[in-house]
Formats: C-alpha cells, structure tokens, sequence
C-alpha cells in the first residue's frame, strides 16, 4: 500500500505506521494540539522535542486513545493505525492499547511485586498458556529493560521499592511484555542517570529492530542519538518534522533552529 | 546607606536580632494563646471523658459481679410429688413454681443448708430483735432490759410486759395532763408500779417522782424521760421474731418464678431425689446491703423489702461462708428479665451480631457497587450530580427518621400478610440499619477510590486493561483499607443506634430468647439489641438494675465499639500499601 509514498519520496524505505492527519486536541476551551500532520514509521524511532507545554504529551497519548480517560479533553482528526481508523466507533482502545504501549513521564509501578508488574498484561492479554512461559516473558522483558540482573533475586519484592531510575525500567519492561507494535516513550530516561540512560538507549535502539518507537525527550543530544526521525511541536503546531539528521544540522524553520541551539525553550 | 551617613543625616535605625521587635511579638502572643485555647479544649474533652468512662467503669464492673448463696438444692420427691409415690416426669411440669418450687424446694434446700452450716435461723432473727430491743431500752436509761426480757422467757412474752409499761405510761400521761389531780396520780402510781413489776426498778422511782398535780409540766417531764416510747418500740422489735416465716427466708434469695430450675428436672427427671450444689443469687435489693451501699442501720439504709432479722441472717451466711461474689458469667447469655438476678443480654448481643451481619452484607455490597459505579462508571450529568448530592444528605438524615422509614415498611409487611412475626426481627433492624450505614459506606468508599494515585490507572490502562479490570485489579484493592475503615465505623456507628430500633419494635420483644444460627432462620425470630436492651435495664424497677447493670451493659457495648475500632486500625496497617 505505500509502494507508491516510497517511491514518491524515495528517501523512505520503510512502511508508514502510524499516519496522522489533522488531528486537534482540545481541553476544553484549550486548543492544545493544532492541525498535526505526522506520519510515524515501522521500525523506525521517532523523537517528539520541543518546549514544556507545547503538547508533546498530548500528542503522544493521542496515539493510544489515552485522552479518553480525561473527560475534558476532546480530539478531532484522523490517527491511522496500520490503515485502520484507531478513533473509528467500532475500535475497542483496550485492544488498542495492548498493540500501542506506553511508557509515561513519571515511573508508575502498580503497589505489586517486580514479578506481578511485569506479569499484567501477559496474563490480562493471554499472551502465556502457563507459569513457565509467563515467567519467560517476565525474565525477557526484565533483561530488555536492562533491569533483570538487579532484581533477579527479589522478584517478589515490591515494585514501588525500588529507586526512580529502576521503577522507570520496570514500567519500560511492563510495557515492552506485552508485546506491542508501537512503543510510546514519554520522557522515559527523566529520572534515569547517565549509565541507566545510556541502557535505556540501547534498548531503544534494540526495540527499532521490530517495533515502532516514538520517544518524548528534553534532550536535544537523545534526539540526535537514538532516533532516526524528529518532531518539533511548538505551543501546540508540529513546526518541522524530518529526518533527524536534517533537524539537527539544517533546520528549515527559524523557531526550530532557536530552540535546538537553546535560544527559546 | 554609606552615602546618607557620609551627609551626615541620621542613620536608619537598624533592628537587634536580640530584641523582639513589636511585630514578631504580636505573632507570638497570637500563637500562645491559639496554644492555650487548643490545650484548654483539649483538657475539658479529656475531663468529661474521663467523668464518663469513670461513671461507667465503676458501676458496671461491681455489677458484673454478683452476691449468691451456695446452697445444697434437694429435689425432694416428697414435695414434687405431694401424694407420695414416683414422680412422674410429665407432672414436674405442672408443679406449682410458688408453692412447689419456691416455698417447697428452695425454702427447705435453703433452711437445710443453714442448718448444716450451723446456723440457728430463728435464733439469729430473735437474738437480733433482741438486740435492737435492748438498744431502745438503753438509750434512755432503762438499764437492766436483758434480765427483764429473759425473765420473761419467750421474746413474744417479754413484748406483753413492755408493752403493758408503755400503756401504763401512755395512760399516765394522758391523765397527767388532764385536770383530776386524784386520777393522774393514780395513774402516775400505776405507771410506775408497772414499771417495777417489769424489772425497771430505777424507772420507776423517777416516774413515781413526777408531781402529779403538775399539770403540762409533768406530762413534759413523764415525756422527757422517753420511757413510753422506747418500751413500745422494743415491744416492737420483740414482736417480729414471731413473724419471721418461710417467706422471710426465701426472700433472702432469688427463688420466685424458678422456671427455669422447673425446666431442668423436666428435661433431667432422674435428679429427682438428688442434691445439687447451686449457686442461688441473693436477692437484687440484699445485694445492695452486701455490697456496703446500705448500712441496714435506720429505715432510710434498710434494702426495700426486708428488716434487720433477715440482715442478720445475712451477716450469718456469709460469716459461714456460704454467701460468695461470683463473676456474673450468665449476663452474657441470659435474656432480659425484669429480675435484675438474672438479668443478660445473650439474645441482645446475639441480636446486634446479626444485625451487624446484616448490615455488612447488604450496605458493603451496595454501598461498594454504588460507589464504583458513581466514582468510575456513571457519565458525569444533572442526573447523576442529582444522586450524589442525595446521598451526601442521605448521611445527615437522623437515625430517627430511618427508624420511620422501617416501621413504615414494617406496617406495609404486616399489612401484605407477613403477620406479627417480623416486628423486631434482626433482619428488619439490619435492613433499616443498612440503609443507615450506607451513605457512609459510599461517602468512605469514594473517597478511598479518589485517593488512589491517577497515575495507577494510567498505568493499567496503559498495559491495555480494561476500565473493569482497572478497577477490580487495581483500584479496589488500593482501596481497601479505607473501604473497610469507613465500613466498620458506618456498623459501629448502626451498632450503637437506638431510635430507629425502638420503632421497629425491638425493644418490646423482652422475652427475646437466643436466637438460632442466622442460617436456619435465626434472623427471621424475634430480636433484642445492645442498644435497646441498655434502653430496658435503665427501665428497671430495681435501682440496682438501673445504676449497675445498665452501666454493664453500656460497658460492653463500648468494649465491643473499641474492639471494631482496633480490628478497623489494625486491617488498615495491614492492608495499607504506599505507592
Ligand atoms: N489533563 C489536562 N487537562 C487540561 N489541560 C491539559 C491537560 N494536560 C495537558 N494540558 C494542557 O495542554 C498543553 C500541553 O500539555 P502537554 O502535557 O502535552 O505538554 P508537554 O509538551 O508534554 O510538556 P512537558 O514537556 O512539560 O511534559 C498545556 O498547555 C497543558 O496545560
Ligand atoms: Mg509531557
């Protein structure tokens, strides 16, 4: 189906996962997210930056449909997931969700043991027929995390236990077992010190071999390193969107260029 | 700053950290007195607490425990069966519990036990009247009554001769005060003379002393000596012995309407013949003497009822050990009787058990539903703002209203065919108790579930749970401990309410006896309650019901409060989980 985009751009050689097309965000009064047009590839990580407020969060939890829980909050637009409509009536955002998950900006384990945490939404989505494939899944996805060698041993301690950095891998890791297509990252390395960081990364850059990652970061050398593609949003309007690369070196839009050498921000 | 003082103007003054400046002081006088006022507060609650527990722990400990007479009950086959002959098991029933139960076997069981123990009954009521006897004679000087009273041999023989000094006196009197100075000194004489033949020989040279033609005078000073009336006082006391019968005995014990002794031969006939060591309550108003708060001196500190003989008998059983102070173990299954020695509040406790039951059940499950619903589920509109708002009212509604609300239900019930039957049934009180008990519940329950971080249910959804699974897996199990600290103050709180059940008629069922387990209908008979039973015993006729028993009662409604209080502090630390 995108043969013809490809060949049309020519630079993409990937398939368009996520095609989203001008969608608005609104809090009630406040127009949060105007007129976005973002196409997000397979295999591929894309970085949203830009300045606090402007709506990279927002966006982001367009994505999965997890503006639904805000009553306020209203979105128009079409967001299309492997060409299906995702805010099509007939779309369950349960099963959605376990196709698009979601890594958010403050680390949020479940008041439950390590074990339990990662072990969720395999058992919830069926994704093991027994405790050893389950416990499979649960000592992968800690390794993925780059978190498995420090709670090997205590797996039925409590998750909220452990520190900032640790309980953000153990959400990353929570959500990385159930499999999904696309990976929504929301400033996932915050709380995370350089080493930490640096495995986040790495894990990054190994979920780009099959899933789709788009990631919220404040730093402008993460962008650069672990994404191929990059988003600039500004109060609320995707400003330049494009290669990474390109981003960085020669931005197109004056307010792009500001805020990467940290003019405004 | 430099350059003002290099004009040479006046610096500006500049503060000293060491001295308070008028500002900083101000703020401290504030803060001190808000100090003093929340101590002061604090301290008036403490005191009147403090008055309350005291009032109530010093009454109702005492009365949990209880004055009984051990005594060797015989089930005399000659008293049950007055004919002779075997006993048949169908007749115990019907034995009269008057003459059969208390003038037979308790009266003679308690005479015997006295007897063995080496007590003269009558000879203690009759050496105690003689006592009292000789008291009034000595206190006015008329020395020398012990030899009259055992000359005269019998203590009712000895009354006819003091008796017969005081008319003497009286007559005297009288005639002293009339005009016939012939006739006042004859009676004068007589008065006297009688006096000597009694034994009084003192008295009557001082009453033969009185000038007869006195007049008012005479009559004042025959008055003064205060002959007449302890001579007719003693003659009194010496009278009694003779009265002292059967029913004076068995008064001294719980023995009228022994049902339930009558119950156990019928159920147990082969204790026919046999002797059992029971211990027999004292009577409620005989408690009070043994228990020191009347001295049995005077009227006024005498128990209702009874005289210093049967007293004295008293001192004597418990001299010989058989009267001890027990631990009141039945209060705790006994139903309520309007006979304080026997009085509990087994069905009451049981009653409010159910209720609570009852109340766990129904006002859990719907308060718990509702409030998922309402906090997770129901579109946020006019209509479901208009349920919220109710049930905010809901909870300030007083229990009185409730208590309305059941009765009418109960009339509707009654009137559809159900009969008497579920007037002041456990599940009638739990049902209105729970609608009392549910706004709390949900009020509680809501609040728990708010409480729960958002980013929880951020973090579910986010794995792809749905809102169900959210909530179930997630939520209520953050909530918990809050759900059940407001569900077990919301049944504490039904469990100590009075109105509603008063009009449901759970105070009127006083024959309310332990009801069966709550699975085999036990809901469905008639019930008392903690609350309603305190009602009835702070009824009572007897004083020490109302001033001991009740006090015992309220007291265990307060442990049982505490206890749920705990257990509600205690689930909370166990459950309670940080995040
Ligand atoms: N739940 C909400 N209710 C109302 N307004 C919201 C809500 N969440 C975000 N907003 C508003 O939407 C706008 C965008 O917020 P958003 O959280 O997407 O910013 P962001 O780019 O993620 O910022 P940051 O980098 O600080 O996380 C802001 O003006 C914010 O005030
Ligand atoms: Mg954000």
């Amino acid at each position: 189906m995108n043969d013809m985009r490809m060949t049309e751009r020519g630079v993409n050689t990937k398939d368009i996962k996520i095609e989203a097309r001008k969608v608005q965000v609104f809090y009630g009064a406040n127009h949060a997210i105007k007129d976005v047009d973002v196409d997000i590839e397979d295999k591929t990580v894309t970085a949203f930056i830009g300045p606090s407020g402007c709506g990279k969060s927002t966006f982001l939890r367009c994505l999965n449909r997890m503006n639904d829980t805000i009553d306020i909050c209203r979105v128009e637009g079409d967001i299309i997931l492997d060409g299906e409509d995702i805010y099509d009536k007939r779309v369950d955002p349960v099963q959605l969700r376990a196709k698009v998950g979601m890594v958010f900006q403050k680390p949020n384990p479940f008041p439950k043991s390590i074990y339990d945490n990662v072990a969720y939404g395999p058992k919830i989505h069926g994704l093991s027929r027994n405790k050893a494939e389950l416990d499979e899944i649960v000592e992968s996805s800690l390794r993925r995390a780059a978190l498995w060698n420090e709670v090997k041993d205590r797996l039925d301690a409590p998750g909220t236990g452990l520190s900032g950095g640790q309980q953000q891998r153990l959400c990353i890791a929570r959500a990385v077992a159930t499999s999904p297509e696309v990976l929504l990252m929301d400033e996932p390395c915050s709380a995370l010190d350089p080493i930490a960081t640096a495995q986040v990364e790495e894990l990054i850059d190994e979920l780009r071999q099959s899933y789709s990652v788009v990631i919220v970061t404040h730093s402008m050398q993460q962008a650069a390193r672990v994404s191929q593609k990059t988003a600039f949003f500004h109060l609320g309007n995707l400003v330049e969107f494009g290669e990474t690369s390109k981003i960085f070196t020669n931005p197109e839009d004056p307010r792009t260029e500001s805020y990467i050498t940290g003019r405004i921000g | 700053m430099s350059d003002a003082s290099l004009s040479g103007a006046k610096p500006a003054p500049k503060s000293s950290l060491l001295t308070q400046s008028a500002l900083v002081r101000k703020r401290h006088r504030t803060g001190a007195t808000l100090r003093w006022l929340g101590l002061g507060a604090i301290s008036v609650v403490l005191f009147f607490l403090a008055v309350l527990l005291w009032s109530i722990v010093s009454r109702g400990v005492p009365a949990l425990f209880q004055y009984q007479a051990q005594i060797e009950l015989y089930y005399d086959p000659a008293i049950l069966n007055p004919d002779g002959g075997p006993v048949d098991p169908e007749e115990i029933g019907g034995i009269n519990l008057r003459t059969g139960f208390e003038r037979g076997i308790f009266t003679n069981s308690l005479r015997m036990t006295l007897e063995n123990a080496g007590i003269d009954i009558e000879g203690t009521v009759e050496r105690r009247w003689v006592v009292e006897a000789l008291n009034a004679l000595d206190a006015v000087g008329l020395t020398g009554g012990a030899e009259v009273i055992a000359d005269a041999g019998a203590p009712g023989d000895a009354a006819r001769v003091l008796g017969q000094a005081g008319s003497a006196l009286r007559a005297a009197a009288s005639a002293l005060g009339g005009d016939d100075v012939a006739a006042a000194e004859a009676a004068r004489d007589a008065a006297a003379e009688a006096l000597g033949t009694a034994g009084f020989a003192q008295a009557a040279e001082v009453v033969a002393a009185i000038d007869a033609a006195g007049g008012p005078d005479a009559v004042a000073a025959l008055n003064a000596t205060g002959y007449q009336q302890a001579l007719l006082d003693a003659a009194g006391a010496l009278r009694q012995p003779a009265d002292f019968d059967d029913a004076a005995l068995s008064a001294l014990i719980y023995a009228t309407n022994r049902r339930d002794v009558r119950d156990r031969l019928v159920e147990n006939p082969d204790l026919v013949g046999t002797t059992e060591s029971v211990g027999v309550p004292i009577d409620i108003a005989v408690t009070r003497y043994l228990s020191g708060e009347l001295t049995g001196i005077g009227t006024a500190q005498m128990p209702p009822g009874f005289d210093i003989g049967q007293l004295a008998l008293v001192d004597a059983m418990e001299d010989a050990g058989l009267i001890d102070n027990a631990f009141r173990w039945h209060f705790f299954t006994n139903p309520y009787s309007q006979s304080g020695e026997i009085a509990g509040i087994g069905p009451a406790l049981m009653g409010s058990a159910y209720m609570m039951l009852v109340v766990l059940v129904f006002s859990l499950i719907f308060g718990v539903a509702a409030s998922i619903y309402l906090e997770e589920f129901a579109p946020k509109n006019k209509f479901t703002d208009f349920i919220e708002i109710n049930i905010a009212n809901l909870a300030a509604v007083p229990s009185i209203v409730f208590g309305i609300l059941g009765a009418a239900i109960l009339f509707t019930l009654m009137d559809l065919g159900f009969g008497n039957s579920i007037r002041g049934t456990a599940l009638l009180g739990g049902i209105v108790l729970s609608l009392m008990t549910l706004p709390t519940i949900v009020i509680a329950t809501r609040a728990a579930l708010k409480a729960v971080p958002p980013s929880i249910r951020d973090a579910a959804l986010g794995v792809g749970a749905s809102k169900v699974q959210m909530v179930f897996h997630h939520k209520l199990p953050l909530a918990a401990p809050g759900i059940l600290t407001g569900t077990i103050i919301g049944i504490a709180q039904a469990l100590g309410e009075t109105a509603p059940l008063l009009l449901i008629g759970l105070s009127v069922s006083t024959g309310a006896a332990l009801l069966s387990s709550p699975f085999s209908g036990g809901l469905l008979e008639q019930a008392q309650s903690m609350p309603t039973v305190v009602y009835l015993f702070a009824q009572n006729q007897d004083a020490p019901v109302r001033e001991g028993l009740a006090q015992s009662a309220i007291l265990v409604m307060l442990l049982l409060l505490f206890a749920l209080n705990i257990l509600a502090i205690l689930l909370r630390r166990k459950f309670e989980r940080r995040w």
